[in-house]
């Protein structure tokens, strides 16, 4: 038995040194992104943060967005007309945050990130959160951070797990089907010499929320998901390759009320289709040289259905209205290849390509565009000194379409002032290159006449970060970590809407806008025998983009900086006796002030708009049955919030004007059942 | 021996989940419709669906007759000028186009070219325009775009017009245009800019009608409005005015509904709010003081729905009660537009009305 603990540590090992940047390593705190090698949390020169599987788990999440939710930094907006759920990181929207399935970029369709909601939880091994711009090495849109989703890879032996949950929504429940929240997925993991091969499959059933609304009418849109996912892969000492598909299925049903006017009624149907394909592969002939390959094919469309149902004959119709019906199609295909190669001990260089060539069809897109980006970008590891780690990059791209920045540099560093104190200084710039919505929007009808612009330029950022970690007891049965960080960015050329030059009737995207967000961030990690605790404290100031501005009447003061805090705090208890966990997750959002316009008295006035702070908690509970099953049950959401008061006229969210904002849909329970087989070796 | 017991034990719990979970799936397949069927009433009164063509910005300009029960659906862009027929002699524009007129100082259509447009934008809507490119948007026909046509002919200067066809940026296409009184009628001259053959129109009144119309693309009198005392009112794109604090433009509205002013038409707006309710409205209800009538020509106007923001859809909470020209009373409620969810189609608006009085 000793013998074969230590070949299995010894495999470990080995995969850790062979797997390096996009692949992955079962490890605890050992991350991949923008990494030359899998690398522990503390040698990176960036901080990274990590969600494992056991979290996700503990928390019953059944999205990637129920796992963020309480994350420091990270703000959901829903828009209620489409149903979708996009992500804020560091005061930044979503189109600034790059989402990455084992390091290849997810795409999506405008400026919004549904590919977050549409990945399989179940699927996912860790995520990683980077914060700061990663242009360099992962290229357009990564200005506020990144988030990568890494995926389980291989299990040494056959294992099945199989998960089945029960959730309400708010107050609304109907088991298994319907209304409240189901969750249903089956898993198989298989390994075999240098063989290795996962599959899954998950069904995601939400049946939306009524909240204020009557009738067939929901606050909340149900929405149908299920995925599937397979994924095949052979490697051993020296070479490892694998190709992975995911698909999914999605279904949004916006259903609205009888018209007793004429017994009728308008439904809209969402039917997304994706399916991501890659091919992912590492050489490592040697200890100085490694070389890393991801090749992606993916193929999202989203089909917009509207029919007209008639009760009065219990028939339902297509409707006939301009926009009722389209079919929206993208396809990405994604080449990015790197290089490590160690000069000597103190100097390692990573040179790499990247190729993506986006293509888009749709009622709203002007023909049938396609971009291509071709990128080549190059950074150095230098390490003069055992305590000094310093990491210059450049990236150079070039486009066919639009300007984009021929070249992006970023220096990142990190000092290791002690044995247990570290810290990291950072310059960098960011890019986000205009999408493709941006670039051939095309909608002229009665009362809209917006047009793309192909010559926008990419936006741009410079983003200064420090960070101090401390690891203040270290000693068994206590660790504590004190991490005090701040960071810096200045956005210019942001693209929003404005008139056209030529031809003042149209609307059109221009680059314009400029934006800062500056903040400081105080973390604390515990553990203390069988109590891991955290305690975080976050102060996020976002530009107000009338602080310079001397065009408009202002009511008050009007700083540069509007300040939101944010607080968080999780505590995970296991009861080892009885295997079983107690566990609470739990976020304060503060009040968060926007300056904006609004007519008062007959003229333009700066006016400050607030949005009500919420406090966000999670009580789950997880035990162990028997070998196999874990019972997992909780409350979500216990302090029962769902609309935020707002006294804004704008809340800035698609499809809205004013009044509260929709955040949550209140408190809800849950009951899973987690099983897990695994064959045991003879 | 334990392992193989364990192992045994380990096997039928998961058989037991297996069956539990094949037991989900199955209930999964039994797909369930929520939707059940309402009892429907029988309706009272009249419907009507109006025949606009569909689409935000409709094709047709409805006519409705309450008292005939009848609709009249013409091309809305069939016409550029309305000549009034009454005692004075006003022009009007095409309310229900884009179309949008200068004036310029001279008043010798032959001496206004290309180089007049120099400086002047006739591009109007989407926050393009000013309120004196349209005629006044109440239907006052004292406070038209083109001044009242002049005895005295000199007084009557050339205008620049830019049908809803025409190239805001390109000037080739606007028109230029000098209307005097002939005789007890009007005499209308145009020519398109950079075209040099000027057409000529001896236009009459007919007391009949409110308005005698012209159309440039056919170089003709067209009919559109039925006779004056057989309309109540009109649906259709065309223009109103939006804005706020002090400043107001010209903005173009789909569904806007005009009421036959110049007939004499007038609408009153009747709210739940103010405890009306269409089904049960009555003769009883018209002595009702909060019924307050209107006698401009959006009295109705876009009041009745909502297109943005997040209550989208015909306001269900009001309805109309219009007083035509022969004094009968109706009440009037719009059905669908196919705005929001309301099961209808855009461009093609269902009312429902009924006499009261």
């Amino acid at each position: 038995m000793k013998q074969l603990m230590a070949l299995f540590f010894c495999c470990l090992l080995c995969r850790i040194n062979s797997f390096a940047q996009d692949t992955t390593v079962q490890l605890k705190d050992v991350v991949v992104t923008g990494q030359y090698q899998a690398q522990s949390v503390k040698q990176s020169v960036y901080r990274v943060r990590i969600i494992n599987s056991e979290r996700i788990q503990l928390r019953g999440a059944t999205d990637v967005i129920g796992v963020l939710s309480n994350e420091l930094g990270i703000r959901l907006s829903n828009d209620a007309t489409l149903g979708e759920t996009d992500v804020e990181l560091m005061g930044m929207p979503g189109q600034n945050v790059k989402v990455l399935l084992d390091g290849v970029p997810l795409v999506d369709r405008g400026s919004t990130k549904q590919s977050l909601s549409q990945v399989d939880v179940n699927s996912i091994e860790r995520i990683e959160i980077v914060e700061g711009p990663m242009s360099v090495v992962y290229g357009t849109d990564a200005l506020a951070g990144v988030i990568n989703i890494i995926t389980k890879k291989r299990t040494d032996n056959l294992t099945v797990t199989a998960r089945v949950q029960e959730e309400t929504v708010g107050t609304e429940y109907k088991p298994f089907h319907g209304k409240g929240l189901h969750n249903k997925n089956i898993g198989l993991q298989w390994g075999h010499g240098s063989w290795f091969a996962n599959g899954g499959y998950t069904r995601n059933n939400f049946g939306g929320w009524q909240g204020d609304y009557t009738g067939r009418k929901k606050e909340w849109h149900p929405k149908d998901q299920s995925f599937a996912s397979g994924m095949l892969g052979y490697g051993n000492r020296t070479w490892e390759v694998w190709y992975r598909l995911d698909h999914l299925h999605e279904n949004i049903k916006n259903q609205g009320d009888i018209n007793t006017g004429n017994y009728k009624a308008t439904d809209q149907f969402f039917y997304t289709n994706r399916y991501t394909h890659q091919v992912q592969a590492a050489w490592k002939p040697g200890e100085r040289l490694s070389v890393n390959g991801a090749l992606s094919y993916q193929d999202y469309q989203r089909k917009t259905e509207t029919t007209i149902k008639d009760f009065r004959t219990n028939t339902a119709t297509l409707s006939g209205d301009a926009g009722a019906q389209d079919v929206s199609k993208f396809s990405t295909f994604f080449f990015r290849s790197t290089v490590q190669y160690k000069i000597s001990e103190g100097i390692s260089l990573q040179p790499g390509v990247e190729y993506k060539r986006d293509a888009s069809s749709g009622q709203r897109i002007e023909g049938s565009p396609v971009i291509s980006d071709y990128a080549f970008f190059a950074s150095a590891e230098v390490k003069p000194a055992t305590w000094l780690n310093i990491r210059p990059g450049l990236r150079f791209s070039k486009n066919a379409v639009y300007d984009a920045p021929p070249v992006i540099p970023s220096i990142n560093t990190r000092f290791a002032l002690r044995k247990d104190l570290d810290l990291r200084l950072s310059y960098a710039r960011g890019f986000r290159a205009p999408a493709l919505r941006e670039l051939y929007f095309y909608f002229f009808d009665a009362s809209h006449s917006i047009k793309g612009n192909s010559s926008l330029k990419a936006e741009y950022s410079h983003s200064v970060n420090g960070s101090l970690s401390w690891q203040a007891l270290s000693k068994d049965p206590l660790h504590y970590t004190i991490a005090l960080s701040g960071f810096y960015n200045d956005f210019n050329n942001l693209i929003d809407v404005g008139y056209d030059a030529v031809d003042p009737s149209i609307s059109t995207y221009i680059n314009i806008n400029k934006f800062k967000t500056t903040g400081g961030m105080l973390e604390h990690s515990l553990q203390w025998k069988n109590l891991q605790a955290t305690l975080g404290f976050l102060y996020i100031g976002r530009y107000n983009r009338f602080a310079d501005d001397t065009a408009y009447t202002k009511t008050g003061s009007s700083p540069t900086f509007t300040w939101t805090p944010e607080v968080n705090a999780n505590i995970i208890y296991h009861i080892k006796r009885i295997g079983a966990t107690v566990n609470i997750f739990y976020k304060f959002s503060g009040v968060r002030p926007t300056y904006e316009l609004v007519a008062v008295n007959n003229a333009e006035v700066v006016h400050l708009a607030k949005t009500a702070a919420f406090h966000y908690a999670d009580v789950t509970a997880s035990k162990r049955i028997n070998k196999y099953l874990t019972l997992n049950a909780g409350v979500k959401n216990v302090l029962n919030v769902d609309r935020l008061k707002s006294t804004s006229a704008d809340i800035g969210q698609a499809h809205s004007t004013g009044g509260p904002v929709l955040m949550w849909y209140g408190r809800s329970y849950f009951l899973g059942l987690n099983f897990r087989w695994a064959k045991i070796k003879n | 021996m334990y392992t193989t017991k364990h192992l045994q034990a380990g096997g039928q719990r998961m058989r037991q989940v297996f069956v539990c979970l094949t037991l989900i799936a199955a209930l999964n397949a039994c797909s369930n419709d929520d939707d059940t069927i309402p009892v429907i009433p029988p309706s009272g009164g009249s419907e009507m669906k109006l025949d606009g063509g569909g689409g935000t910005g409709a094709p047709n300009a409805v006519f409705v007759d309450l008292s005939a029960a009848k609709q009249t659906s013409v091309a809305r862009i069939s016409w550029d000028l309305g000549f009034y027929s009454g005692a004075d002699y006003r022009v009007i524009l095409n309310y229900t186009s884009s179309l949008s007129v200068k004036a310029l100082a001279k008043t010798d259509l032959t001496q206004v070219s290309l180089t007049d447009t120099v400086g002047i934008s006739l591009a109007l809507g989407q926050g393009a325009g000013t309120l004196d490119m349209v005629d006044d948007v109440y239907g006052d026909l004292s406070k038209t775009a083109i001044a009242a046509v002049s005895a005295t002919d000199a007084e009557n200067k050339v205008y620049l017009v830019k049908p809803e066809t025409a190239n805001a940026a390109d000037p080739k296409t606007w028109y230029k245009i000098k209307i005097s009184r002939n005789g007890n009628g009007y005499k209308l001259q145009y020519a398109k800019l950079g075209e040099a053959a000027i057409q000529t129109a001896d236009i009459s009144k007919d007391g009949n009608f409110n308005f005698t119309f012209y159309s440039f693309t056919t170089n003709k009198v067209v009919t559109v409005e039925p006779k004056k005392a057989e309309w109540d009112i009109q649906w259709s794109y065309g223009v109103y005015l939006t804005g706020g604090g002090g400043v107001f433009l010209p903005y173009l509205f789909s569904d806007f509904v005009y009421s036959n002013s110049l007939a004499g038409v007038q609408a009153a707006e009747a709210t739940t709010a103010d405890g009306f309710n269409y089904d049960t409205f009555a003769a009883a209800d018209l002595s009702n003081t909060k019924l307050v009538y209107s006698a401009t020509r959006d009295a109705i106007g876009s009041k009745w729905r909502v297109t943005s923001g997040a209550t989208v859809g015909i306001k269900t909470d009001r309805f109309y009660v219009v007083k035509d020209a022969g004094g009968n009373y109706y009440k009037l409620k719009f059905i669908s537009a196919g705005i929001g969810q309301d099961g209808g189609q855009r461009g093609y608006p269902e009312i429902a009305y009924k006499l009261i009085k």
